[in-house]
């Protein structure tokens, strides 16, 4: 059986809404460990002070935003090959749910600037490159929120992978151009000490569990939307 | 520290705000569903 008949029969498993929920409920303590050592055990950074920790989940937030736009890219590039339906769920809800995380990059990212550089926005090219990437998969979802047809979807799929293709622009945007935004140095000689990057790391996972709990989520529901689909047309 | 208390609150709220939004798009299917497989039988 192929990986993708793997993924999709594994949806449809009776066994795996509490598995799912044990995902979520995990990635919920996680989370709540995170904001405690985010604001009670890492310490407080000297210029930005409290403001810095911002920070323990703005980052997480933009990496699972790149995440998701890149389960985006490869599945929009598989459906493209094979043309199979799973592929395009697949693509559909890593892009709704990269969309709300990149939002969040967006929503953080200007109040810690604020404090930091004394603006909510510049337009720097980080954030000018990540404010793209968010339109450009707004774009996929009102692409994807008109009338269902092959067609539509195929162009979405393009959309995906031309759209994920600005993730490496804004990650290497700091080396690139000049630009305000730091770049995250995890050193022992500079950047963030070890109890910041500790901090971090478990935000970082408390936010990778939610990202698979969700995604597990999205893909189920996409799939019953298919099943009443076929119910409905079995009914005429 | 306020910009700090924005940030989590506008954080939780867009998370939550998801989930809920979620669960909220599976009743309606499966409300659909079971609806369907009444007519059917």
């Amino acid at each position: 059986m192929s990986s993708a008949g793997v993924y999709w029969r594994f949806l449809e498993d009776k066994r795996i809404a509490p598995l799912a929920r044990v995902l979520g409920i995990v990635a919920g303590l996680n989370i709540a460990v995170g904001l405690y050592m985010a604001l009670f055990y890492a310490p407080q950074e000297k210029t930005m002070g409290d403001a810095q920790r911002i920070f323990y989940f703005h980052v997480p937030s933009a990496w699972i935003g790149f995440l998701a736009f890149f389960v985006v890219f490869v599945a929009s590039i598989l459906f493209l090959w094979k043309r199979e339906r799973k592929w395009d769920a697949l693509a559909l809800s890593a892009a709704e749910i990269g969309v709300v995380f990149t939002t969040l990059v967006l929503l953080t990212g200007p109040l810690w600037a604020k404090q930091a550089w004394g603006a909510f926005w510049v337009w720097d090219a980080r954030l000018t490159t990540t404010l793209i990437l968010w339109m450009i998969y707004i774009g996929y979802l009102m692409l994807r929120s008109t009338a269902e047809s092959e067609r539509r979807a195929r162009f979405a799929a393009v959309l995906g992978i031309v759209g994920a293709l600005d993730v490496p622009i804004i990650y290497f945007s700091v080396q690139i151009w000049r630009t305000q935004h730091p770049e995250l140095l995890i050193t022992e000689s500079g950047g963030l000490t070890p109890q910041m990057t500790q901090t971090l790391m478990v935000c970082l996972l408390s936010f990778t569990f939610l990202f698979a709990y969700l995604l597990i989520q999205r893909l189920r529901l996409e799939q019953a939307r298919d099943q009443v689909n076929v119910l409905r047309e079995a009914m005429g | 520290m306020e910009y700090l208390a924005i940030a989590y609150a506008l954080i939780a709220v867009v998370l939550i705000g998801y989930v809920v939004n979620l669960r909220q798009r599976m009743a309606a299917v499966e409300r659909e569903r079971a609806l369907i497989e009444a007519k059917k039988d």
